[in-house]
């Protein structure tokens, strides 16, 4: 037991993060991957500058402004489009030349808000860009970082902790999926309904999301069917995301989680037919090669 | 912010406090759901095996009865508003469903509803089916059906 618990010790995040700052490796590996975030918002915001057409061509009876855009309620609806759009664009901009400082890193956050508010006004949330939003505000509490070699090693220290704060944020984010999960199984388990622990709760969940939004996967059709094959989906996944409450914790175990979440998602599109592409990149950045995980001597 | 204000214990609780702010908000203001807050309870209420939903079916538009009841959702993109999601149909068809179901004030409801509907003079109805998802989504087949209230568009 006592064995077990200094291998854990030895290979928990906070020890990576305490003997990788020794060095600079770690530091700067984990600075160019806050560049390469900035650039993929840049990516979206040129996205969303050359789809600005569409929003502009939105009903706008359908537009509630969220609390964030509360100006929105005094400008015109084209106006406050283009703003946020503009804006969006020269933040992205900002971050991904001068991601080195905090209030560049700053301004890009606040037109990634401002963006995510504006899409998620008509009606219903852009959930996607939740993780978007929380990496950049995590990333605005990195310290200044000049050059990973020659500052203090407490300095990489806090560089290393707010990276993976950003990547607990990932985590967090199934941690919360699957606590949900596990919760209100129980609940209707114990209320006598269906939950997921009965091997009917995949095809149900298939079904009624179909039917709701008139869509369909590719395998809804063979999940329907084959309810158990589907079950062991659902189920694998509910256990997949509880497990980030441990995994988290181990970076030598992001790799493979990475693998295993976006594969979770390539199932949920090709049974349920739902998108969620912002993972894609986020995870692939965070957890298939994490600073983290780099080697350091015992 | 001077970076060299906080030691590292106090930096990284910090942090620590700030991820687990986020939940609790979430999971605290869970009916509002504020902008970013977000539980990510997604998928945790499994259906139940039999159902009750609302339904609305266009009955004419134009001026002109349709050779059959269309349901609102299978009419998305033809009959419909452009650019409102498949789930906003159901929402404003459930919560126009309930304010006439409790006796409430409707109109706003109603309102929202007749907004996802081009056609100004359009009439339509409100149904409430009873169906197993599964076999529903298999064979298209409605255990019972009832129908609730029929409408003339009152509202741009």
């Amino acid at each position: 037991m006592n064995n077990l618990t200094a291998y854990i010790k030895k290979q928990s995040a906070f020890r990576a993060i305490d003997r990788l700052s020794e060095r600079a490796d770690a530091t700067r590996l984990a600075d160019t991957y806050v560049a390469a975030f900035y650039y993929f918002v840049l990516y979206l915001a040129f996205s969303s500058f050359f789809g600005l057409h569409l929003l502009l061509s939105r009903p706008v009876s359908n537009f509630d402004p969220a609390a964030i855009l509360f100006w929105a309620a005094y400008v015109p609806y084209d106006s406050v489009a283009v703003f946020v759009v503009a804006f969006f664009l020269f933040g992205a901009f900002v971050g991904a030349l001068g991601y080195r400082l905090r209030t560049f890193r700053i301004v890009a956050l606040l037109g990634i808000l401002q963006y995510h508010a504006f899409i998620s006004s008509f009606g219903a949330r852009d959930h996607g860009w939740i993780l978007i939003g929380a990496v950049a505000f995590f990333f605005v509490l990195l310290p200044a970082l000049p050059d990973a070699e020659s500052v203090p090693a407490i300095v990489r220290k806090k560089f290393l902790a707010a990276f993976w704060a950003a990547t607990a944020f990932l985590f967090m984010v199934y941690m919360l999926a699957g606590t949900g999960k596990l919760i209100v199984a129980f609940e209707q388990l114990f209320q006598g309904q269906v939950s997921s622990f009965s091997f009917q709760s995949a095809a149900l969940h298939v079904a009624d999301w179909s039917i709701q939004t008139g869509s369909a996967g590719l395998l809804s059709a063979f999940v329907v069917t084959h309810p158990f094959i589907g079950w062991l989906g659902h189920f694998g996944i509910m256990c997949l995301q509880l497990s980030c409450f441990i995994v988290v914790f181990f970076p030598r175990l992001y790799r493979v989680w990475g693998v295993l979440l976006l594969s979770a998602h390539l199932a949920i599109f090709l049974a349920m037919d739902i998108a969620f592409v912002e993972p894609a990149f986020l995870i692939a950045l965070f957890l298939f090669a994490s600073p983290l995980a780099l080697r350091f001597p015992e | 912010m001077r970076d060299s204000l906080f030691s590292y214990k106090t930096y990284l609780a910090v942090l620590i406090v700030l991820l687990l702010a986020y939940p609790a908000v979430a999971v605290y203001e869970e009916k509002d759901e504020p902008f970013f807050f977000f539980t990510w309870f997604v998928f945790s209420r499994v259906p139940a095996p039999v159902q009750t939903s609302p339904e609305i079916r266009l009955l004419s538009v134009g001026g002109k009865n349709l050779p059959a009841p269309v349901s609102l959702l299978d009419a998305k993109g033809t009959l419909t508003q452009p650019g409102i999601p498949s789930p906003e149909f159901m929402r404003r068809t459930e919560a126009f469903a309930s304010a006439l179901k409790e006796g409430e004030d409707s109109s706003t409801a109603r309102a929202l509803v007749e907004s996802l509907i081009i056609d100004p003079t359009a009439s339509y109805e409100l149904i409430e089916l009873t169906y197993s998802p599964i076999a529903y989504w298999k064979t298209g087949a409605i255990m019972s059906e009832r129908r609730i209230a029929s409408f003339t568009k009152a509202h741009e």
